[in-house]
């Protein structure tokens, strides 16, 4: 469906996306990295609103960065940050996106306000929406063309547990029929969500995969034991604390550490959030 | 809070303004018309006239003549230029963390304004020197510095001061932080200027006390003159002269003592409006300055509600053509939305340029152009931000990724100012273009260039204003300036000839290309 192509991007003497190259199918794909990795970057080429500084991205074997309107006519994008014009109406907020997509089916954006529970809100100014609100205003805007590639970026900002949920759920639903691209520093955004993760380091695709080898290639690293505080204090500088909580006086650690780190560390079953840590500092060690 | 909190706050005032794109196009605008209005005396034309005898190039002579159009032209773009930092606070979200510091409203504001008044006398001090290197050039005497440095110390500062004080004041009340603002300082300004007028309006005028309230200085710096030289009348900018008669000096003198204490007078004059920001300060709190909470500001509240029989089928019939442009495919279905995106966004104004429309249908001949100065105003308030609303808003990627694209976008958006402007004219064009073709033309030239740079200004500068300082100022030159066919875009005066048309028809067609050409939107 979309294949990107040693996709590289330059601004200046900064390489922000270096030589990515990823083919990809309907499903959901969490992109993933820490800020500045180079994913809202990654995220505007295929969006169309930045080109490519070299490579291609194809959709169904079309080249969106010479012909981008094949790209618009199927996108739906949220991008990180976006705001509402300020005079407007949610409805008359997506009825103007609407008039942009040539949306002709009048009852969508009503539907899509429903959908996003914005229903009861449909007259009221955008500007005074709460961020989620404006979230959900935004991933209805998305959805108004009915689009076979949904991008969006860092989704979940600012949205409350309750809002998070529904939005993964809605994510996930959207993700059976068409390509879904989330992009997130927030692991536990597509854990249970994304079909394939593609890490990205420093404009760099280090991994493109199924959170479940992920997973598995991250077990036996991952380690969890109940220490002293003198004990932790003694350990912390050596090894990769993932996580430490207090606990009547004694600490209770997660460790990410190529071999048993103390001897009374347990091997524990790594979250997604903590494979990649582990990853990570692997990664460095071999680099160092 | 101590010196240098203030010497750090005010110098951060200073680099905001200061690093905008604006900044550098009104400059480049003020020290360009400067320029321009210093013709070779071979062309027949001179800076300083007075009964048919020219002006020598002399250094009192150009900072008097240059200092006086900065006065007009700063006077109005300095206001725009200086504010909107409330809302740049707000936008940004340093407005709660700023609030929240133990900074007093009077520290705030009074840094706010050093800043400002720091900032306009750097681009008057600016415009001096470029007028250094002009008389290099073009001048007829030794270079001497002390009249440019009068000219900026008591003929522009009191502007100056005046700027910052009505810009602190229109971002310290929420009600005048948008656009209502920007109308009514336009409005203040041309009332300034109309204290000129009055002054000559009894033969050999004299300066007199009430001048104190022109701060801009106009009508003070020109009575001064024809007081110096004894004359009952001096046109200043590019006027005919005749070769035989002797080439006069401008003797030295101006700065009375008379003059300096109205001066002095006037910039005590220029703080007053200090005064009421102080009490109006919003200091950002939610429920004064938050979008919802503005409209329902007393003010507005009673002017929408005495407009509401009109206003509420306005937006009822904005908000179906909105939705109708759905239906509508391609790219006319986009600027059908567009349209509706600007007009629903100022229905006000909608509603302003609706009635103008109606009237200049049904007055008189004769009063066309004033109903039409109205509409044009109007029209050009409304479409100031019609391509800077998507980064002021934080729509701009959204709306970048949609079908045609940012590029799309750019050319559109002026064919929608163009297209609500010829919408707005139509009644006027159709009964100019059997009066005065020419008249016509020119209209539609004006509105063209307007337009596309409205548009292309916008997307360079990221905000509206530095479209609406110039073409604010061009609207009111075009109309005062009755026998100059150059500054006549949009016709009103009748002066327009071929040769205008085919000016702003062209800089309006590159500006278009431009646009259409991938000029990159300004990133959000």
């Amino acid at each position: 469906m979309l294949q990107i192509q040693d996709v590289v991007k330059t601004f200046g003497p900064h390489v922000a996306v270096d030589g990515v190259s990823l083919d990809l199918q309907p499903g959901v794909l969490g992109l993933i990295g820490h800020n500045g990795a180079g994913k809202s970057t990654l995220l505007q080429m295929l969006a169309t609103l930045t080109a490519p500084t070299r490579g291609h991205i194809l959709l169904d074997g079309q080249d969106i960065v010479a012909r981008p309107e094949l790209m618009r006519r199927r996108l739906g994008y949220l991008p990180q940050d976006f705001g509402v014009y300020p005079h407007l109406t949610a409805r008359e907020f997506l009825q103007y996106f609407a008039a942009l997509k040539g949306v002709k089916d009048g009852r969508r954006v009503q539907a899509l306000l429903e959908l996003v529970n914005l229903g009861d809100h449909a007259h009221r100014a955008a500007a005074g929406f709460s961020g989620g609100m404006r979230q959900r205003l935004g991933i209805a805007q998305a959805l108004l063309n009915d689009p076979d590639v949904l991008i969006v970026d860092e989704p979940t900002a600012g949205l409350d547990p309750e809002e998070r949920l529904r939005f993964r759920r809605l994510l996930g639903d959207l993700g059976a029929k068409r390509l879904v691209i989330v992009s997130t520093h927030i692991v536990s955004d597509v854990e249970n969500l994304a079909s394939h993760l593609a890490i990205l380091r420093r404009g760099k695709l280090v991994a493109f995969e199924t959170p479940e080898a992920l997973m598995a290639r991250a077990s036996g690293q991952v380690w969890t034991s109940v220490l002293s505080t003198e004990a932790y204090e003694a350990l912390r500088d050596q090894v990769h604390v993932l996580q430490a909580q207090p606990q009547g006086g004694r600490m209770q650690v997660r460790i990410a550490h190529a071999s048993r780190p103390c001897a009374e560390a347990q091997l524990a079953q790594p979250t997604l959030e903590e494979a990649l840590m582990a990853h990570r500092y692997a990664d460095q060690q071999v680099a160092a | 809070m101590n010196a240098a909190l203030w010497k750090a706050s005010v110098l951060n005032e200073w680099r905001l303004r200061s690093r905008r794109i604006s900044t550098l196009v009104i400059l480049l605008a003020v020290v360009a018309l400067s320029w321009l209005m210093v013709p070779q005396p071979k062309t027949g034309f001179a800076m300083m006239v007075t009964h048919g005898q020219r002006i020598a190039y002399e250094s009192e002579a150009l900072a008097f003549a240059t200092g006086t159009i900065a006065c007009i032209l700063f006077g109005l773009a300095g206001f725009y230029l200086a504010r909107g930092r409330s809302q740049e606070d707000l936008r940004t979200g340093t407005a709660s963390v700023l609030a929240a510091t133990p900074v007093t409203d009077a520290q705030l504001l009074g840094v706010r304004w050093l800043g400002a008044f720091g900032f306009l006398m750097t681009l008057g001090a600016t415009l001096m020197l470029t007028l250094w290197v002009l008389q290099l050039v073009r001048g007829e005497g030794p270079l001497q510095p002390l009249p440019y440095l009068w000219m900026l110390l008591l003929g522009l500062a009191p502007g100056m001061m005046l700027c910052a004080s009505l810009a602190v004041l229109a971002d310290a009340w929420a009600p005048l932080m948008r656009k209502w603002g920007d109308a009514l300082y336009w409005m203040f300004w041309m009332a300034q200027l109309a204290f000129l007028p009055l002054m000559l309006a009894h033969g050999m005028p004299r300066l007199n006390a009430w001048q104190v309230f022109d701060v801009q200085g106009l009508s003070t710096l020109i009575v001064g003159l024809i007081q110096l030289m004894n004359v009952d009348h001096v046109s200043v900018g590019g006027s005919p002269f005749d070769t035989a008669k002797a080439v006069l000096h401008m003797p030295s003198g101006l700065w009375s003592a008379e003059l300096v204490a109205l001066r002095v007078g006037a910039m005590a004059v220029a703080m007053l409006p200090l005064l009421l920001a102080m009490r109006v300060f919003h200091r950002y709190a939610p429920d004064r300055v938050a979008h919802t909470q503005v409209k329902g500001s007393r003010l507005l509240a009673a002017a929408r509600w005495l407009l509401r029989p009109a206003l509420v089928p306005v937006t009822w019939a904005l908000a179906r053509l909105l939705r109708a442009s759905a239906l509508v495919p391609g790219v006319a279905g986009r600027w059908l939305g567009d349209a509706s995106l600007v007009l629903l966004s100022q229905p006000l104004l909608a509603l302003l340029m609706g009635a103008c429309a109606v009237a200049s249908a049904a007055v008189p001949l004769a009063e066309l152009p004033a109903v039409m100065a109205v509409a044009l105003a109007a029209w050009g308030m409304a479409v100031a931000d019609v391509s800077s609303r998507d980064w002021q808003s934080g729509t701009l990627t959204l709306a970048s990724a949609m079908p045609g694209g940012a590029r799309e976008r750019g050319w559109r958006q002026a064919l929608v100012a163009f297209g609500l402007g010829v919408l707005v004219s139509a009644p006027a064009l159709l009964r100019w273009v059997a009066e005065s073709p020419t008249r016509a033309a020119a209209c539609l030239a004006g509105l063209l260039c307007a337009s596309a740079y409205a548009t292309l200004l916008g997307r360079l500068t990221k905000g509206a204003r530095s479209f609406l300082a110039l073409y604010l100022f061009g609207l009111y030159v075009g109309l005062q300036a009755s026998g100059v066919p150059n500054v006549d875009m949009l016709g009103l005066s009748g002066a327009a000839n071929a040769g205008s048309v085919m000016i702003y028809g062209s800089a309006g067609v590159l500006a278009l290309l431009a646009l259409a050409a991938g000029l990159r939107p300004a990133r959000a």
